[in-house]
């Protein structure tokens, strides 16, 4: 599969500290990836250096198999930034057609998409006709609607949406989320960062995580879960047999720990253990087995695990500045 | 390219449809006008006043010098309010000016006028009053007494009062003209006016449009809008478009103005007789076409080398407070450089201006003033532009490194420092 971004070897430096740190990402065409990482981890530099803001130190970065500061290249990718904005004092049509422009999208053909955006959104309705007013005029969820536009107008390949769900209301959070899996389907690209786990987990084919700097793991949701190394089983017997159960269960070679909740038992398999064989072993052993499921670990604590290992003192906030 | 005009675009429309725009370029011609016609309108009216006629006249010269004064002074306009003219005995002068001093001070007359005994061969003429600083009045004043002294020397030489009175009776007024080796044109004061003129619009433009720039560029840094538009083009590219935008709209404006002026100028005869000026119409100085397009070049390199750096402050701050300190060595450049203009325009040849020629921060003004003054040698103008199109490319080139780092740079205020690693640094 060719890639929309390819990442090799980037490190940055700023005065104080070393924001990315020999950063290698692979990122296929047609996916919702996910860059996901602790406040400060280096996911707006490592951003900013895919759209060629700021020059990486060392390393290259090829967009769709060009690199990145090549003419036109960065045209072919739309951003959402972080920190939104837009001219206040211009209206929202003429702002739009700037941005489109920047793009190099023809001035007419621009103005036709502004106007299908800005219906598609409900900036223009019966009553009134948003395109026209100044963008100060605008409600914050309306100027954050206008800054998706702007992103999106020139129909890029790749969308990079830097904490995309920060600060947006329930609606607009809806909204956006509708976007991206729109936009997978007509076989775009969505890179997305985010520290929130619960939104990168629903929405994410693929994912990275990284902190201070560095990638901590890399590779689609089940590839990321599977490389965390721990596997659970969710266990729940009838009755009887507890004692030659209870002895399968303290095999090393299977598992390694044991939660029992009474009704249902967690089960962390050894590494490399095969489920199959404790469910063998248990049915030898002549348990009734009602439930044998095998549980994926969530983002959440694949997130949690890697990056406190990382720092040990359990701070996971991190010290530096994005 | 295409996306450096795009850039520009945008700040030329934006501007160009904002209703300060079109307020300031009504503006720039009214002030033009007032500065071409008020002098002008108040040259014409400047009639002395009827004040003169109300003072006293301590004559102790014993000759009727006094008398003779006051009826010059009367000169039919001031009617019964003539002046009081009182012959003193050379001792008792004194006593009689500090009368006359306190009549001055509670008001009751203007001023006194003290003609002293002796006509030859050093006359002893002084005066004292509340419109001491009237130009006019005492200009009246001295040329009459001075004619009278004449004609009172002449009377006691045994010269017959007539023929004195014809000989006196002289009306002169030296007319001016500049003259250089391109021909002659205009007055010598109005050249000086004129080129006052230039250097005070070429600064106030350079100022008022680099501060545009400034306002600007923390305009889009504080909404971040900067960061968006920096995904799709260079921040070099912004700076530029910017600094080209803005610099367009200075343009434009300028061009209106002129073309404004130009028809109220060509017009200035009728419309001073509107005005119920009937002075002649003065014949404005010459600019040649080469001074002009000069002219024109220092504008241009002038705004740049400040525009450039002004972006690059509005680069560094987050906060008005900040923009008004950190840009304050800037201005100063400026506000210094229009403070030599004065002196400048007195001695334009002097080692002063000289030396302001070849620093690029003042040339831009300090050139076009002088080469409205004065003929400057062509390798000398050649030398000071050469060096002012150095300081463009240094300035610009310091501008963008600045301004490249500082727009996505948030927080504390950056130390000197931290803005020469900037400069260093690569993006």
């Amino acid at each position: 599969m060719p890639l929309a971004v390819s990442i090799d070897r980037i490190s940055k430096r700023f005065a104080n500290h070393q924001a990315v740190r020999d950063l290698s990402l692979q990122i296929p065409t047609g996916m919702v990836y996910g860059l996901l990482g602790p406040n400060g981890a280096g996911k707006t530099t490592t951003i900013r250096m895919i759209l060629d803001v700021i020059e990486p130190d060392a390393g290259s970065i090829q967009i769709l198999g060009a690199p990145n500061g090549q003419p036109g290249v960065v045209d072919r990718v739309g951003y959402l930034p972080e920190e939104r904005g837009l001219y206040r004092r211009m209206t929202v049509r003429r702002v739009l057609l700037f941005l489109a422009q920047l793009k190099g999208v023809p001035p007419v053909e621009a103005a036709r998409r502004i106007d299908a955006w800005l219906e598609r959104l409900q900036l223009t309705t019966p009553e009134r006709d948003w395109g026209a007013a100044r963008v100060e005029e605008l409600s914050r969820g309306m100027q954050q609607k206008v800054q998706f536009i702007g992103a999106l107008v020139h129909d890029p390949e790749v969308i990079i949406l830097d904490e995309p769900f920060s600060a947006l209301d329930p609606i607009n959070a809806q909204a956006l989320k509708d976007i991206i899996l729109e936009l997978k389907h007509a076989g775009k690209t969505v890179i997305f960062s985010t520290h929130l786990m619960e939104s990168a987990e629903r929405l994410c084919d693929a994912v990275c995580i990284i902190a201070q700097g560095t990638k901590l793991v890399d590779g689609t949701l089940a590839e990321v879960r599977r490389a965390h190394g721990v596997q659970q089983v969710a266990l729940a017997l009838d009755g009887g047999a507890r004692d030659r159960v209870a002895r399968v269960l303290e095999d090393r070679t299977l598992v390694t720990r044991v939660d029992d909740s009474n009704q249902v038992i967690d089960v962390d398999l050894a590494p490399n253990a095969d489920p199959q064989r404790l469910l063998r072993a248990l049915l030898d052993a002549g348990a009734i087995v009602q439930r044998f499921e095998l549980v994926q670990p969530s983002l959440h604590r694949v997130f949690v695990d890697r990056v406190s290992a990382l720092q040990p003192n359990g701070d996971s906030m991190g010290g530096a500045h994005a | 390219m295409r996306k450096l005009w795009i850039v520009a675009q945008r700040e030329f429309m934006e501007r160009i449809r904002s209703r300060w725009f079109i307020v300031s370029t009504v503006l720039v011609p009214g002030l033009l006008g007032l500065i071409l016609f008020i002098p002008l309108y108040f040259t014409s009216r400047a009639v002395p006043s009827t004040d003169m006629a109300r003072i006293t006249i301590l004559d102790a010269t014993g000759s009727g010098l006094g008398t003779q004064v006051a009826a010059k002074l009367d000169g039919g306009i001031a009617g019964d309010t003539a002046a009081r003219v009182i012959a003193v005995a050379p001792a008792a002068l004194a006593a009689a000016e500090s009368s006359a001093t306190r009549d001055v001070i509670s008001g009751a007359r203007k001023g006194y006028l003290a003609l002293g005994p002796a006509l030859w061969p050093k006359p002893d003429v002084r005066y004292a009053g509340s419109n001491a600083t009237s130009t006019v009045d005492m200009a009246r004043l001295q040329r009459i007494v001075h004619d009278e002294l004449i004609a009172t020397r002449l009377r006691s030489a045994g010269m017959d009062p007539h023929q004195v009175d014809a000989l006196t009776a002289l009306d002169m007024q030296m007319s001016t003209e500049r003259l250089s080796a391109r021909g002659r044109g205009g007055s010598g004061e109005l050249s000086i006016l004129v080129a006052f003129f230039v250097a005070f619009v070429l600064y106030m433009t350079i100022f008022f449009y680099g501060q545009i720039v400034l306002r600007g560029v923390m305009e889009e840094k504080q909404t971040r809008v900067a960061e968006t538009v920096v995904s799709s083009v260079r921040p070099d590219t912004l700076l530029f478009g910017k600094i080209l935008g803005v610099g367009g709209v200075a343009g434009a404006q300028l061009i209106i103005s002129a073309i404004i002026s130009a028809i109220f100028i060509a017009n200035r005869g009728p419309i001073l007789a509107r005005m119920g000026v009937t002075a002649p119409v003065v014949a404005l100085p010459h600019v040649a076409p080469v001074t002009a397009v000069l002219l024109v070049v220092y504008f241009v390199l002038g705004y740049i080398i400040y525009s450039a750096l002004f972006a690059a402050i509005g680069s560094m701050v987050s906060s008005e407070q900040d923009a008004q300190q950190i840009q304050m060595p800037v201005a100063m450049l400026l506000i210094i450089t229009a403070l030599f203009i004065q002196p400048v325009t007195f001695t334009p040849e002097g080692r002063l201006g000289e030396v302001l020629s070849f620093i690029p921060f003042s040339s831009p003004i300090i050139m076009p003033l002088r080469m409205s003054l004065i003929q400057i040698p062509a390798w000398r103008v050649a030398l000071s532009l050469g060096v002012l199109i150095v300081g463009c490319w240094v300035s610009v080139w310091v501008a963008a490194r600045i301004y490249r780092t500082g727009l996505l740079m948030y927080g504390k205020r950056p130390s000197p420092r931290e803005i020469l690693r900037w400069i260093r640094a690569s993006r």
